[in-house]
């Protein structure tokens, strides 16, 4: 077997401070590219989780065309919400829970002020079972609809604000939830919220919703604002009121249908068989969704997160592939009389290019190796921890915690092994390329 | 029997801005198997330059060069690379010993790079012959810098010999050694030379290498003299 191999292992080790300096750049920008990773992937876990489990559910079942139409709110493309057809849905393998839904638009009033809304009414049964976190989308001082409700509304905070009435108090400044403990945190949220809670229940407020049926009917009914809703997506905290399912149905005529089934599954990494199998089963007069098909806002953000991630990624990359190649070259320099010896004895000039590519490698490939093992115990170490984010939309704080894939990992370690190859061709080429007579002479 | 070095007309010019240098003029040059010849000469005469040509690690500007019956006056650099590893071992001024390497691996390196290096038992045993028949055997797993310079001249030697080679070219071989190693390593090589029958070539200024040597050449201005050995 050729020695090239173990002489260029070898190398490595015989210029420590160059071989640190570039396994070190590598290091450094793939743990860099973890972190960040980690962080976006984390960030966009929680807008994730927020839509599939907190509001859309992951899958939405609608009737054929609604989804085309669904800017002018087709109340007269409802379908059937029948013990039934969620037996039919429920069914299908990977699915979790189905809840019914309406949504409904009109105008809202408190008497002196009115104004237009999207009505959500929700099956307040059911709703938990496909969105398991729709709770939490109440904001701290106000209490989500519960079973046995029925003249009650949650509106968004935003339109309360409209309507003169008191805003939730914010919540503890996010840099005191960082630099505290646990149960610091937890107290300074609830001294908040209790804060809050005793000026709220001193009032409660009514308004009157107005809106229309399929048929054309208009229709008003007075209810009991219960809690205050917060979204990510700022048109619902100004636009959006939730009601009992029931109350909608009364409301415009619409006894025992819904316009949507929201669907939680067991596992995203299946939604689209999942969707398919549903379409299968549910036949061609209903039409089939995905979270992200329904909620493109969250899906263009995570898109522009990814983005930027890989830019920031690609500057890092190019960093240290910059200072492989400067290493790579003063490694030249240095051993040109030494190339021209392996030249004189009989080396050919292939084998002087891999030579220095297999060094390149070797470095890469450790300084990957390492960079990978500190990102994901970093990454490890702050997801344990979590970090307290305010994100509206997920009862006002939410606790990130960043995570990367295996396959990704292993994916850093590659690109940073094959990128200092990559990074090496040029300095390898010009050692291939020194001529013997005058690579022997220098000194 | 054909010579082991033919060398005809052998011209050499280098390009320096709009000046041509000729380096060498015209040389005719045919040394036979098992000689022990010195090449000598002031400095810029040429001699490091024909020591170049015959190594294979340059070309001629022009006249032809055929060494052990093959024509090598044309060959592109990896055939020259594959002539300089079979049929050429060099000794370095400066030794020249891969860093890296211990006494070991240096030795058997040129064997160790070839496209089909050879059983790595069979080699190992020819380099520990190799090693004790140069007096280096205690020093197998030692790394260059922690041999002498005579030490290091011995694994120059021995990693020359390694590929059994037709020629051995040294340049310079003893520059850097003291007087008392400087005729150990030539002993070392005459004893080689007569053992092996391997044809030594040398380029030196050290008149007790000239004094050993069976054929002296003399090089001035670019063309070969051809004077009396001992």
């Amino acid at each position: 077997m050729s020695r090239l191999p173990a002489l260029a292992a070898r190398n490595v080790g015989r210029n420590g401070r160059r071989s640190l300096i570039t396994g070190a750049a590598i290091t450094v920008a793939v743990i860099m590219v973890m972190l960040l990773k980690g962080f976006v992937s984390g960030a966009a876990g929680l807008m994730v989780a927020d839509v599939v489990e907190g509001r859309s559910g992951a899958i939405q079942v609608h009737k054929k065309g609604y989804v085309d139409s669904i800017e002018s709110v087709p109340t007269r493309l409802n379908i059937p919400y029948t013990p039934e057809l969620i037996a039919k849905i429920q069914a299908v393998p990977n699915v979790k829970g189905v809840t019914g839904r309406i949504v409904f638009n009109g105008l809202v009033g408190n008497g002196s002020t009115q104004t237009m809304f999207i009505g959500r009414a929700i099956d307040l049964e059911r709703e938990t079972q496909a969105c398991p976190r729709a709770k939490s989308t109440v904001r701290a001082g106000g209490e989500p609809l519960s079973p046995g409700d029925g003249a009650h509304v949650l509106i968004g905070y935003e339109l309360s604000e409209s309507f003169g009435w008191a805003v939730p108090p914010p919540l503890p400044p996010t840099d005191a939830l960082l630099t505290t403990s646990a149960a610091q945190r937890g107290a300074l949220v609830a001294g908040s919220i209790a804060e809050w809670q005793a000026k709220a229940s001193a009032k409660r407020h009514t308004v009157s919703v107005q809106s229309t049926s399929p048929a054309g009917r208009s229709n008003a009914i007075d209810l009991e604002v219960k809690g205050y809703s917060v979204s990510s997506m700022p048109f619902e905290n100004k636009r959006v009121l939730t009601v009992p399912l029931a109350t909608a149905q009364a409301l415009i005529d619409l006894d025992g249908r819904v316009t949507e089934y929201a669907i939680g599954v067991e596992d995203l990494g299946h939604l689209e068989e999942t969707k398919l199998a549903l379409q299968a089963a549910l036949g061609p007069e209903f039409e089939v969704h995905s979270w992200h098909e329904l909620n493109t806002f969250v899906r263009d953000v995570i898109n522009r997160q990814n983005i930027v991630f890989s830019a920031i990624s690609m500057v890092l990359f190019i960093i240290a592939l910059t200072v492989i190649a400067n290493t790579m070259l003063m490694s030249v320099f240095e051993r040109v009389r030494e190339i021209g010896t392996l030249l004189a004895v009989g080396v050919r000039r292939r084998q002087v290019l891999q030579l220095f590519i297999i060094e390149a490698a070797v470095i890469g490939l450790i300084g990957g190796v390492i960079g990978a093992a500190v990102g994901r115990f970093a990454l490890f170490v702050i997801a344990t921890i979590g970090i307290p984010i305010e994100m509206p939309g997920t009862s006002g704080h939410a606790l990130l915690q960043p995570s990367v894939t295996l396959p990704f990992v292993i994916g850093a370690v590659i690109a940073a092994m094959f990128g200092a190859l990559a990074a090496s061709a040029l300095p390898a080429r010009r050692a291939s390329r020194l001529n013997p007579v005058d690579a022997l002479r220098n000194a | 029997m054909s010579h082991l070095l033919d060398l005809k007309g052998i011209e050499k010019h280098y390009e320096l801005g709009k000046t041509t240098v000729t380096a060498l003029r015209g040389v005719d040059l045919q040394v036979e198997r098992g000689e022990f010849t010195v090449v000598t000469g002031p400095s810029g005469s040429g001699k490091t330059t024909l020591l170049n040509i015959i190594g294979c690690l340059d070309r001629a500007s022009k006249g032809s060069y055929v060494l052990d019956g093959v024509d090598v006056s044309e060959r592109d650099f990896d055939d020259l690379a594959e002539v300089r590893n079979q049929k050429i071992g060099f000794i370095f001024q400066s030794f020249n010993l891969i860093p890296v390497l211990d006494v070991a691996e240096n030795i058997e390196f040129p064997c160790a790079v070839r496209k089909n290096p050879e059983d790595a038992k069979k080699l190992r045993a020819r380099v520990n012959a190799l090693a004790k028949r140069v007096g280096l055997e205690p020093y197998l797993r030692h790394k260059p810098d922690e041999l002498s310079g005579g030490q290091r001249q011995r694994v120059a030697i021995a990693r020359a010999l390694i590929t059994e080679p037709r020629l051995v070219l040294a340049d310079e071989p003893t520059a850097n050694l003291d007087s008392t190693t400087s005729e150990a390593i030539i002993d070392l090589m005459l004893e080689l030379n007569k053992e092996q029958g391997v044809t030594f070539l040398f380029s030196t200024h050290d008149p007790r290498v000239v004094k050993h040597a069976k054929r002296a050449l003399q090089i001035q201005d670019g063309k070969i003299h051809d004077g009396a050995g001992h």
